[in-house]
């Protein structure tokens, strides 16, 4: 819980601070490369932390300011509605964080060769 | 150790990392773009926040900017440098990307970000010189003092809110095409007034003119392609005197013998406008309107001026509203995002409308070259060289392009010989001769009229303006109302030009300019108001040749019928005049063309459609199915009479034009051309009638069903504004709409009133207006699209002209206050 927690607050004060999307891989990455888990662990912690940042932050615009602007995202790649780049969204973190994790681990359990199951 | 599964997830992460960071065809970058906290979900109603005060190196003074309801700026500055920066602030704001986009289009940059998709448009481009053009305009814009302060204060206004953004707040169509705003520049401002020549003084068919009278004739030429339009009303009204002594116009056109001259047309490329029908005739029309009424006509006794010009609908909107306030002006109304001042809109003393002038300032002339090296040409019985320019266009994903343009004296080459044109209206081994390619001073003639106080000072700002050519409306708090054929015409002998050129002969060149007291105007005439409608400006008495192809005579001929039945004209009668959708051609024609039909032969089914035609007022309400049939009738007649008489061999000549046909059915039913030629028996106006009926209701319920609601005019046509780059979902698709090119109100397809504007001409003037759009560039924001459904119901809205920053008004909704640097 500990590295989901560390990868969600890394992830959101990064991506406030700069424009790039690819913190949601790089922090998984990281904090697999670092912390002793299962490659499993790994994927599970990218997964969860970069998609419900991504996740919470897309609800919370929709539901206050860019409801229009998904409206017209959605028509444009042929969604019906807008709700539906909120999950979109969230698939896209999820995925590049959940493989950024699993690479992250797994790097280390070749170099360290201690892959740890908790 | 195994070291397989980490490279796997390794290569995965890479090509993930590929896949989301990179655009993809038409898909964008999704990772960057999908990201909640830089992508597309910052393109928020955020950003439609009014700041209370910014601070910025380089203004000079405080600007205040008040904000209205419908996000109209007001800005008031204590110089012109200050305004102006405000202003260029206050667009970038608001319409970054559209500036940017439209400044890369003229310049033929577009494959720079959008990749080879669009090699062909910046090919064009840069054939015919729109980069050279603007060039020129830059150069005369920095050379004039006050032009420059006002040039350089907008693009370093501009260029203040570029400095200020990130990825975050990009305009979302920079994440979606992925690429980054640049920097703004006098020379890109020059791009954009250069595009407005593209758009509206390109227009010419004497290519495939050339090809009619190779084909059929000088006869068939002056009787079916006459340069005095039938019906015609003229802009400037018939019986006022010219009052001036017109320059000799050297007339050597005796040379042009058919014969000699057919051999040649035929080389030319035998596809292109020529076959003409009812969709090229829309295509070509870019249309307006505007007049002036004088204080004798109406309720109040103000004159009035109201202006309409007809262009692509597009998202973000042509055009941006704003009121411009310092020493020394203080003007209202719209502006071209991109270019400082106003366009179309009145000060405290004057008002002014512009529709497009359609005088022929294009000519194309035919080279002989001496070999395939195209280096050298005959002129004038000897060899000359040509000069090469070499443009390297940059692609997106791609190796760059070289072009190597040929440039005669003429001027530039825009199609090689025998090489397939890019647009249809070049014709291949011709150089063009394009008054848009000259020095030119539009930009400060447009900032002089927005600082006019009176007819003198409008009169002389006028002098200046070089181009697009345009119909200026004028009227005034002292009671005048002016219109003015504007712009720096050729002097040309008759017809020169309306076919192509002898590159060869230093007899075929312009012999000069049409002095500018010499172009058709009048002022105060007698019938108490002036209007245009893209008509011919002058009748058969005007002196100097200055083109034929105008716009036919239906809007010019109602706008003048109905003003001239107003004694005590409102606003509000103005209003209906501009959403007027009564066509005149189906007026004239209807009556005739029914006559001739026998309900005797008719299914029932098509006796309702005749009855409907018959109780039709000719009005193109969007509900009716009786301007669809009309306009289905109207297009299988036109090809009935005339494919038979313009086909030659495997090709055809362009057709007529529709006010011909129409003076054909009127005056001269039994003329041979009536006849179709390719059956044996010969055929009446009535049968040529009935046959067209026929086929045009088969059509119909071939496409649309049987006879009902589905052939209603507004649900088969609609009225798409399409977002500028077309990208889908940022548009505004099937609008039910009524008129069509033909009626006052003159929405087709995608073109139509860009801007309504009435202006009541009391001190201070008060003003209504729409467009169809909204003053915010940002499809995320409310302000994106607001002004549509107004624009459709044909309502207005009340245009707040403020005479001091502490005025106060219902429609104010926020301040902000400009700084210079703390």
């Amino acid at each position: 819980m500990i590295d989901i927690a560390v990868a969600i607050v890394s992830i959101v004060l990064l991506q406030s601070m700069t424009p790039f999307w690819w913190w949601t891989g790089v922090v998984p990455f990281l904090i697999g490369f670092v912390r002793p888990m299962s490659g499993w662990r790994a994927f599970r912690m990218g997964l969860v932390s970069a998609g419900s940042v991504w996740l919470l932050a897309s609800i919370v615009l929709f539901l206050t300011t860019s409801h229009i602007i998904a409206g017209r995202v959605a028509l444009m790649f042929g969604l019906g509605n807008g709700w539906l780049l909120v999950p979109v969204t969230a698939v896209a973190a999820m995925v590049t964080g959940g493989i950024a994790g699993a690479t992250g681990q797994s790097i280390r359990s070749r170099i360290g060769g201690q892959s740890t199951k908790q | 150790m195994n070291w397989t599964k980490p490279l796997l997830l390794c290569c995965l992460s890479a090509s993930l990392f590929f896949l989301l960071n990179f655009k993809h065809g038409d898909i964008p970058p999704l990772g960057k773009f999908l990201n909640p906290f830089a992508g597309f979900w910052q393109n928020s109603t955020s950003g439609d926040e009014i700041p209370a005060t910014l601070y910025f190196k380089g203004l000079q003074d405080t600007v205040r900017i008040l904000w209205d309801d419908r996000r109209v700026p007001h800005l008031f500055a204590k110089n012109m440098h200050d305004l102006f920066f405000a202003q260029g602030y206050c667009v970038a704001r608001d319409r970054l990307w559209q500036m940017d986009f439209q400044a890369r289009a003229a310049a033929g940059r577009l494959s720079e970000v959008l990749g080879a998709r669009t090699l062909g448009m910046d090919r064009f481009r840069r054939r015919i010189g729109l980069n050279l053009a603007a060039e020129q305009v830059a150069r005369n814009t920095l050379a004039d003092p006050l032009m420059r302060e006002v040039a350089e204060g907008y693009r370093d206004g501009v260029n203040a809110w570029i400095a200020a953004l990130d990825e975050r707040n990009f305009p979302v169509e920079f994440k979606i095409l992925d690429y980054r705003p640049e920097e703004w520049s006098v020379l890109k401002t020059a791009l954009i007034l250069s595009n407005f020549s593209l758009t509206l003084s390109f227009g010419n068919n004497d290519s495939a003119m050339t090809l009619v009278r190779g084909l059929l004739g000088d006869s068939v030429v002056s009787r079916f392609y006459p340069d005095i339009l039938p019906f015609a009303d003229p802009v400037v009204p018939r019986g006022t005197p010219w009052e001036f002594k017109p320059l000799p116009v050297r007339n050597p056109a005796i040379k042009h013998s058919p014969d000699s001259k057919a051999q040649a047309r035929t080389s030319h490329s035998g596809t292109g406008p020529w076959s003409n029908d009812v969709e090229a005739e829309e295509t070509f029309v870019k249309g307006s309107n505007n007049w002036a009424v004088s204080g004798s006509r109406t309720a109040n006794g103000h004159p009035m001026l109201c202006n309409d010009p007809h262009l692509s609908l597009t998202l973000p909107s042509l055009w941006y509203e704003v009121q411009l306030v310092a020493p020394g002006i203080n003007v209202y109304g719209v502006s071209s995002p991109g270019t400082p001042g106003v366009l179309i809109g009145f000060n405290e003393k004057i008002a002014f409308g512009e529709t497009n002038a359609g005088s022929d300032v294009i000519d194309w002339y035919e080279i002989k070259f001496k070999d395939a090296s195209n280096s050298e040409y005959l002129y004038g019985g000897t060899w000359r060289p040509t000069s090469k320019r070499i443009e390297v266009i940059s692609v997106r994903g791609g190796p760059s392009a070289v072009d190597t343009i040929v440039h005669t004296h003429h001027g530039p080459v825009v199609a090689r010989p025998g090489e397939e044109p890019v647009d249809p209206r070049v014709p291949p081994g011709c150089a063009m001769r394009w008054t848009a390619l000259d020095s030119s001073s539009t930009f400060s003639a447009f900032l002089r009229i927005n600082m006019a106080g009176d007819y003198q000072e409008f009169v002389r700002a006028l002098s200046t303006f070089d181009g697009p050519a345009q119909n200026f409306a004028y009227a005034d708090v002292e009671g005048n109302i002016a219109i003015w054929h504007n712009g720096k015409l050729p002097l040309r002998w008759k017809d020169q030009g309306k076919f192509l050129c002898d590159g060869t002969d230093p007899l075929d060149e312009w012999q000069g300019w049409i002095p500018r007291d010499q172009l058709p105007h009048a002022l105060n005439p007698y019938q108490g108001f002036v209007s245009s409608a893209n008509q011919p400006p002058g009748d058969s008495t005007y002196p100097y040749y200055i083109g034929w192809n105008y716009s036919s005579f239906e809007r010019s001929e109602r706008i003048n019928e109905r003003l001239s039945g107003m004694e005590k004209a409102t606003p509000h009668d103005m209003m209906g005049l501009q959403q007027d959708i009564v066509n005149l051609r189906a007026a004239k024609a209807l009556p005739v063309l029914l006559r001739m039909i026998d309900d005797r032969s008719l299914s029932a089914e098509d006796e309702r459609i005749l009855n409907e035609l018959r109780g039709w007022h000719y009005d193109y309400d969007a509900n009716l199915t009786s301007p669809q049939v009309f306009e289905y009738w109207w297009r299988e007649l036109q090809a009935a009479i005339w494919l038979d008489d313009m086909r030659h061999g495997t090709r055809t000549a362009l057709m007529p034009r529709a006010d011909v046909t129409l003076q054909l059915i009127l005056s001269n039913p039994e003329s041979p051309s009536i006849d179709n030629r390719d059956t044996p028996e010969r055929e009446t106006l009535a049968d040529i009638a009935r046959r067209s009926f026929a086929k045009a209701v088969r059509q119909l319920k071939e496409e649309f069903g049987p006879f009902g609601h589905s052939w209603a005019w507004g649900t088969i046509r609609g009225t798409t504004i399409r977002h500028l780059a077309q990208i889908p979902g940022l548009g505004r698709p099937k609008l039910m709409t009524g008129g069509n090119y033909n009626t006052v109100n003159a929405v087709q397809g995608s073109f139509g009133p860009s801007w309504r504007m009435v202006v009541d001409l009391g001190s201070p003037p008060s003003a209504w207006g729409v467009y169809p759009g909204g003053q915010s560039g940002n499809p995320g924001s409310p302000f994106y699209d607001n002004f549509i459904e107004s624009w459709q119901a044909g309502t207005y809205y009340d245009l707040v002209f403020l005479q001091s920053p502490d005025e106060m008004n219902r429609h104010l909704i926020g301040t902000t206050t400009m700084r210079g640097d703390r």
